[in-house]
């Protein structure tokens, strides 16, 4: 057996498809990084919107009645009741620039970004080997104390940092809403077309997710329903993606979506306006999710 | 050349998908045995080529990039699916016999010409498992090719 495996191989290529058009490659990837800086700003209003929304859930969990759900709690390998110090291998340099956070995710490991990092303790997944892993830590850098949730490999990842203090409760509470929210905007991205704004709100969508299905509202049934439609390399696994088709006595629906521990994203659109078939219809959403370039 | 405008790397990444989707997405084809399934690894792997663009060319380390978002994707469930295996020539169909990490580093070893040392930091791995799986897959590979009617 010969090591030289390069002519033998390339002979069975013989009968190769046509490649997609580069132009086609191209758009998606300016629509990629727009999304990327989309989120990018989007991420520090995010951050802030969970530094009130916080202390108000954990308030929640005492039985009062009303306000909002708690999130589901998230696997945690690394769980602690207080931060002890954690052992985390320096990232290589090769990896690491000026805007690399503290903690980072390489081939779902995490790292840290240099020795000045001191890990005090760590959420969530911190050596998955799989993709778009999601953890968080509380580090100190420089005497600050930092809160640090990334989802996603370097260079794609998404990161929330703030400055706090070393309540490995509260940090806890802060990473389960930043975790949804950051994967969320990956999934999204997977499921929706194109600069996906809706054409209807979610609250007026024929569908909403119960649990991880996603289901009619009252009038409607669903007709089909397809499981993680539309998998691509920026799905998040911990989020469940359907697609249905609902009947309702005046009209029939698309409905593409996610759903991330009680965070959903909803894409509607009545029958007819892009396809008359789910399958059509996912198509030729994924089309236009992979060709916008406006 | 480090590009200095959207057109300048727009052209670069351009003149890098022509000059490598070739090669690229037989790599990925030879890993999962479906041309559809490749062709969306391949788009994948350019996506995030795109995105990281500035600091991949600054760094020389286009191809690399590429080459690991493709061995590093989930190919067991194309294999499992897929009925394409007919479309490829009798090595291809020896190879995607293979256990999924022992056909990894085999095609990084012995077809890409990868060291060692490259191939285990391709699959974050150490070098005694990239070496163990790259000739347990070749002797299996071998085994296999034996056993094929001439």
């Amino acid at each position: 057996m010969t090591h030289d495996l390069l002519e033998p191989l390339e002979s069975g290529f013989a009968e190769e498809p046509p490649h997609t058009p580069v132009a086609q490659r191209l758009a998606a990837g300016r629509r990629a990084a727009r999304l990327r800086r989309r989120i990018a700003t989007t991420t520090a209003l995010v951050g802030l919107a969970a530094l009130a929304i916080v202390p108000v859930l954990l308030r929640t969990t005492d039985g009062a009645g009303g306000g909002v759900d708690p999130p589901t709690p998230v696997p945690s390998p690394s769980f602690t009741p207080a931060p002890t110090p954690v052992h985390l291998l320096v990232a290589p340099a090769k990896y690491v620039t000026s805007g690399t956070p503290p903690v980072l995710y390489l081939y779902g490991r995490m790292y840290k970004r240099d020795r000045d990092v001191t890990v005090l303790g760590t959420f969530g997944e911190i050596d998955v080997s799989e993709a778009h892993p999601e953890g968080a830590a509380i580090v100190k850098v420089g005497g600050r104390t930092e809160w640090v949730a990334v989802v996603g490999d370097e260079p794609e990842r998404l990161v929330a940092e703030k400055q706090d203090n070393d309540n490995y409760q509260l940090f806890m509470g802060w990473a389960q809403l930043e975790f949804p929210q950051l994967s969320g905007h990956l999934a999204l991205a997977a499921t929706a077309p194109g600069p996906y704004t809706p054409p209807v709100l979610d609250a007026d969508s024929p569908a909403a997710f119960a649990g991880h299905v996603l289901v009619a509202k009252a009038g409607g049934t669903v007709l089909e329903r397809i499981r993680q439609p539309l998998a691509n390399a920026q799905s998040v696994p911990p989020c469940h993606a359907q697609a249905v088709r609902i009947h309702r006595p005046d009209q029939d629906w698309f409905v593409v979506g996610f759903d991330c521990r009680g965070l959903s994203g909803l894409y509607s659109e009545p029958v007819g306006v892009r396809a008359d078939t789910l399958a059509t219809w996912l198509a030729k959403v994924k089309k236009v999710q992979d060709e916008f370039s406006g | 050349m480090r590009s200095t405008s959207r057109e300048a790397r727009d052209a670069a990444y351009v003149e890098f998908v022509v000059a490598r989707q070739d090669r690229l997405r037989r790599l990925a084809f030879a890993l999962c045995g479906d041309w559809d399934r490749a062709d969306e690894i391949l788009g994948a792997a350019l996506t995030r080529l795109y995105v990281a663009w500035p600091r991949l060319e600054r760094e020389g380390i286009e191809e690399p990039f590429v080459r690991r978002q493709i061995v590093r994707a989930d190919v067991d469930r194309s294999v499992a699916d897929t009925d394409a295996p007919s479309e490829a020539g009798p090595l291809a169909q020896a190879l995607l016999a293979l256990p999924v990490k022992q056909r990894r580093a085999v095609l990084l070893r012995h077809w890409l010409g990868l060291s060692v040392e490259e191939t285990a930091e391709e699959l974050a791995i150490s070098r005694s498992a990239a070496q163990a799986q790259a000739e347990h897959g070749l002797a299996a590979l071998a085994e296999s090719l034996a056993r094929e009617p001439r």
